[in-house]
């Protein structure tokens, strides 16, 4: 059985890459030996006498005298006895690698062909250690100016951050007023009073409010609580009906960001739900209302104030919120324009229930009445959801039935 | 003084006959003598067994320019033309002795019992050395000029220090000998009566610079009482007087009277390397002078007149050389690369954090080129 | 026992040589003369010339034959005059010292010891001042170790001489004559580790060699002066370099610097720092900096305190750090 071997031009000379033939010592159709001379080739460096490392009948001389070979072409091709060598034919390039044709790509990354996930934004310098701090804090580092070298934010700046080198600050001062008693704001309440200011100066909000009949409302709850239910309050109900007005308008249990220009709809409804303690006002936050029953939601919230008020609350507790109920109510307040709670996009303010004139049938009649205030951060709804959204809610608690049997 | 041209031998060589050995000798006040006669006790078995290690390695030095034109190896420093300073040499080392040789001692180390395929992985490109240098006490073959005297050196001192009775021979040639090693190292070995034999291989050129042009000096043997050891110069092409003057060294050595040097006056029949262009630097008509005085073909003359040996022993040795070229085209033409990985293994004893995080980088190379 | 370094490391020898009769000695004027440092005063006088001897004037020489010594079994430890004179053996280092294990696929490792007396500060002519550990630590297959105290003096060299690789010992000359209460033999702390010399939090302060005694002291300033409480690490192994001790520090105080005699451009602080960045990323404060002599060569007596890092030039980089 007889086969051609391909014997590549070799790198005569330590890195050469080409070489011309300047005499060839056979003839297509010669016999030859192992180590025969078969041409001689002329390179940078010197003439050198080429020996065959394959024996045979010569089969093809691939190039005329004076013709430039490159190294790893094939030179000359030698028909020999024998099965065809299945292995790498004649690694002639040493240190060039063996048979394999094209080099192989060995990049571990792919080459970068969809947009990077990653967010480039022009950012203040800041160091690596300030960028993990300010996210943890969801501190927006644009927005503080920094006092280190080169204008770099440092820890100091993020600790004094809270929009205050917000570069839309006012430049006038208020006047000053002498004496009086000073209070220093620490812990929460500092912190609540830099997320609020934030909020304000951040936010473009709009409200949306109005009065619904709870009458029927308070009547379910009575039947309720005879039966294996239990105790709830109304306005654990109402928390049970607004989440189900948001699984309907999921754009106010969402997010504005500010560096992508991004609506973010958040996946879960955690509930904020303002709680009014002794140290002030906190949020506790119902995680996972979407999946509650109103009788859990009810129970969650007894106890999250309990823990808020007696001071045994987890942080835990107190972070995470998607959307806010502030219980106005609770003050013997009717309404009012609640600041959002960062980085939520909408609150809803309940108000007390209490017997108002109501026109039912043609007629005026005592009803329980309740108000119920949206404040929404107007980027990402428009009056319509809003509106749609208060509106729901508002239904639901006038026919409560359906959505209760749940 | 004058300064001979490359060829400076001392007369035009008539091989002395199978156990009549000649050479120079420098004495301690730096004269040389004439070339006197000195008896070599060698059996006929070992003649033959002489004979038999010149004609292998001349046929692998051969084989091995081959398989470095047809690009097996990447380079090759061929050692045609000095068999006999090589393989004469080596033959005066017991199997305690170490050798330390150089890039250029394919010969002597073949000559010395090492694998040639093995021998020839650092022109191959497989690895810097291929053999296990405690296995046939021979020292990696060394690039760097000269380096590898201090390390014989080194050992003999080791080896006086536990009184152990053996010997090191390192080879360098014309051009090692103007580094500042080789100079080093011939005065270290006379101050600590180290026991060593310096073969100095004057081959007559370094790549392209003649040997007038290395050195002012006629004879690089006259450096020897200048460091304070005797000096000897010798036809590089006469196996026997090369084997009896290195073997005078080596047991003068192990007696514990201290070093040698050795010149071996010879010369480089082929290019530095199968990357060099002799035409340019040197004549055809030299070349033709030096190999009428071949040392292979020389030495079988003698031993055909002396009936030492017959044409079925010649048969032996030439079949027996080309079993060798065979296995050597066999193991040498298309050998892959080893794994990569392995550049992570030796470097310490104990592979180091910095080495196993770039091991396991090449590592995720090696994949992604798999699957690519 | 109030020992010097000087007194640690001949102890060193003195205790390895007396426990392993492979260990050899030998170099300029190591002999009779006991060294131009006294650091293997006595030696021969005890063991005779066999395991300490002197040589002729040949520093290549000096490595060549250890590397042959090595080869047949004997483990060497040899002195290199003054880090100045280092320079003609780099060949013999670069070419066969580092490579022959790899060479010879490990079959071949070279237990050798050089010692290099380095650094500067003591009012000495050109070139016995230097400190070239960069070019020991860039080449793969050298292990480079500098102690700082006398402690570490005799436990590290004891433990370079037992390795089974080969070491570069880089001695800093100016400290030879620190003192330490040190009760023999101290331990051997593994070749290839850190120590934390003194904890703190406000930044970390990376030294080695010479500069340990330096750091210490702008601790104890910066403690005082401004209330600072840095962290000293000690290198120790500069090659390979213990990272994660490292590491741990600049991500505990967010804020580091390297400190050393050698030139700052392609100095060994550069990798210390490049590896820093790259490892500790986001919890660096501030960048790595770099407090070093300067890119010059090592100048005369007179003015040589001014190129030389001190504790005032370590404090004001830490400022720096803290500017962030």
């Amino acid at each position: 059985m007889l086969t051609i071997r391909d014997f590549l031009m070799p790198d005569l000379g330590e890195g050469l890459t080409e070489g011309e033939i300047n005499r060839w010592l056979v003839a297509e159709g010669d016999v030859v030996v192992v180590d025969q001379p078969i041409a001689e080739i002329t390179t940078e460096k010197a003439v050198v006498e080429v020996p065959t490392p394959f024996a045979g009948r010569v089969a093809a001389l691939h190039g005329a005298e004076g013709q430039t070979i490159t190294v790893g072409r094939p030179l000359i091709s030698i028909e020999v006895a024998g099965a065809p060598d299945t292995s790498p034919s004649g690694n002639v390039l040493v240190g060039y690698g063996t048979s394999e044709s094209a080099p192989r790509s060995r990049r571990s990354s792919p080459p970068a062909g969809a947009p990077a996930s990653h967010t480039i934004v022009a950012m203040p310098p800041a160091s690596p250690l300030v960028r993990r701090r300010a996210a943890e804090l969801g501190i927006d580092l644009s927005t503080i100016a920094g006092s280190g070298p080169g204008g770099m934010v440092t820890q100091a700046d993020l600790e004094r951050a809270g929009g205050r080198a917000d570069a839309l600050v006012a430049s006038a001062t208020p006047p000053t007023i002498a004496g009086g008693k000073r209070r220093a704001l620490t812990g929460v309440d500092r912190i609540a009073a830099e997320r609020l200011t934030r909020s304000h100066h951040e936010t473009p909000v709009a409200a949306a409010w109005l009065s619904a009949d709870a009458t029927r409302l308070l009547a379910v709850r009575s039947d309720l609580e005879g039966s294996i239910v239990g105790k709830v309050t109304p306005f654990a109900l109402i928390l049970f009906l607004c989440v189900r007005a948001l699984e309907r308008f999921p754009r106010l249990n969402a997010h504005f960001d500010t560096q992508s220009n991004e609506i973010v709809v958040f996946d879960s409804i955690h509930l904020g739900v303002a709680v009014q303690t002794d140290r002030g006002l906190v949020v506790a936050v119902i995680r996972d209302a979407q999946g509650k029953s109103a009788t859990e939601i009810s129970g969650d919230l007894s106890r999250l104030a309990g823990a808020a008020r007696d001071g045994s609350i987890d942080m835990a507790d107190l972070r995470g919120s998607t959307f806010t109920v502030s219980n106005f109510g609770a003050f013997g307040v009717d309404g009012g324009t609640a600041i959002i709670n960062p980085p939520e996009a909408a609150i809803l303010g309940v108000g007390q229930i209490a017997t108002r004139p109501w026109v039912v049938d043609g007629a005026v009649v005592p009803r329980s009445i309740v108000d119920l205030s949206l404040v929404f951060d107007h980027r990402v709804a428009d009056g319509g959801v809003a509106g749609g959204f208060i509106r729901h809610v508002a239904d639901l608690i006038e026919a409560p039935d359906e959505a209760l049997a749940q | 003084m004058s300064v001979e041209v490359s060829s400076a031998a001392s007369e035009p060589s008539s091989f002395p006959g199978p156990s009549k050995a000649a050479w120079q000798d420098v004495g301690a006040e730096g004269a040389m003598t004439a070339a006197l006669p000195h008896d070599v006790d060698l059996s006929n078995d070992q003649l033959r067994s002489l004979y038999r290690l010149m004609a292998l390695s001349r046929r692998v030095d051969r084989q091995a320019i081959n398989l470095t034109r047809q690009g097996a190896l990447g380079v090759f420093a061929s050692s045609h033309g000095q068999e006999a300073a090589q393989v004469g040499s080596v033959f005066a080392l017991e199997a305690d002795d170490w050798l330390f040789p150089t890039y250029r001692e394919t010969v002597g180390t073949f000559a010395r019992g090492v694998d040639v395929v093995d021998l020839l992985a650092l022109f191959s490109g497989s690895w810097h050395c291929g053999f296990d240098p405690y296995r046939y006490r021979v020292a990696p073959l060394t690039t760097p000029l000269a380096t590898q005297a201090l390390h014989a050196v080194g050992l003999a001192m080791a080896a006086r220090i536990k009184h152990d009775p053996i010997v090191a021979l390192t080879f360098f040639g014309d051009g090692a000998a103007s580094e500042g090693d080789a100079h080093e190292a011939l005065n270290l070995a006379a101050v600590y009566a180290a026991p060593v034999v310096f073969v100095v291989q004057n081959n007559g050129y370094a790549i392209s610079v003649p040997f007038h042009l290395q050195t002012r000096t006629s004879s690089i043997a006259l450096r020897a009482p200048g460091v304070g050891m005797p000096g000897i110069r010798v036809d590089g092409n006469d196996v026997i007087s090369v084997y009896g003057a290195v073997k005078t060294a080596v047991d003068r050595a192990r007696r514990g009277e201290g070093p040698t040097l050795i010149e071996a006056v010879t010369y480089r029949l082929e290019a530095h390397t199968t990357a060099d262009d002799t035409t340019r630097y040197r004549s055809d008509d030299e070349s033709t002078e030096w190999r009428a005085r071949d040392p292979v073909e020389g030495f079988l003359r003698v031993l055909r007149e002396g009936g030492i040996v017959d044409d079925s022993f010649l048969a032996e040795v030439e079949a027996e050389g080309e079993a060798t070229a065979a296995r050597m085209r066999d193991f040498l033409f298309g050998a892959p690369a080893g794994d990569p990985l392995e550049m992570f293994d030796h470097v310490y004893a104990t592979p180091t954090a910095q080495l196993d995080a770039q091991r396991a980088l090449l590592g995720q190379e090696l994949l992604a080129a798999e699957e690519s | 026992m109030e020992l010097t370094m000087a007194g640690a490391l001949n102890a060193a020898l003195r205790d390895s040589m007396r426990e392993d009769d492979t260990v050899v000695v030998y170099g300029e004027d190591v002999g009779r003369l006991g060294g131009v440092f006294r650091i293997t005063d006595g030696l021969q006088a005890e063991m005779g010339t066999d395991r300490c001897f002197d040589t002729p004037v040949a520093e290549s020489g000096i490595a060549g034959t250890a590397i042959g010594m090595a080869l047949y079994g004997l483990r060497p430890v040899v002195e290199m005059q003054f880090d100045g004179f280092s320079y003609p053996a780099l060949n013999q280092v670069i070419s066969h010292v580092a490579k022959y294990r790899n060479r010879t696929r490990g079959r071949v490792g070279l237990p050798m010891v050089i010692r290099i007396p380095y650094g500067g500060g003591i009012g000495a002519v050109e070139h016995h001042s230097e400190s070239p550990e960069a070019y020991y630590s860039h080449t793969a297959g050298l292990t480079v170790v500098s102690p700082g105290t006398p402690a570490d003096a005799y436990a590290l060299l004891r433990a370079s001489i037992a390795f089974d690789d080969p070491v570069i010992f880089l001695e800093p000359k100016r400290r030879y004559w620190l003192k330490e209460d040190l009760d023999l033999p101290v331990s051997a702390p593994p070749i290839g580790e850190a120590v934390v010399r003194r904890a703190g939090a406000t930044a970390t302060v990376i030294a080695y060699g010479p500069m340990v005694t330096t750091a210490m002291e702008a601790a104890t300033r910066a403690a005082d002066e401004s209330g600072w409480d840095l962290e000293v690490v000690d290198v120790r192994t500069l090659s390979p370099v213990d990272m994660d001790t490292l590491v741990a520090s600049a991500t505990k105080t967010g804020r580091a610097l390297v400190v050393h005699e050698a030139a700052r451009f392609v100095g060994y602080g550069a990798e210390i720092a490049a590896e820093l960045s790259e490892r500790a990323f986001g919890y660096l404060a501030a960048p790595v900096l770099r407090v070093t002599g300067f890119d010059v060569p090592y100048p005369s007596a007179k003015i040589e305190r001014h190129f030389l890092p001190d504790a005032d030039r370590i404090l004001d980089a830490v400022a720096r750090l803290l500017e962030y």
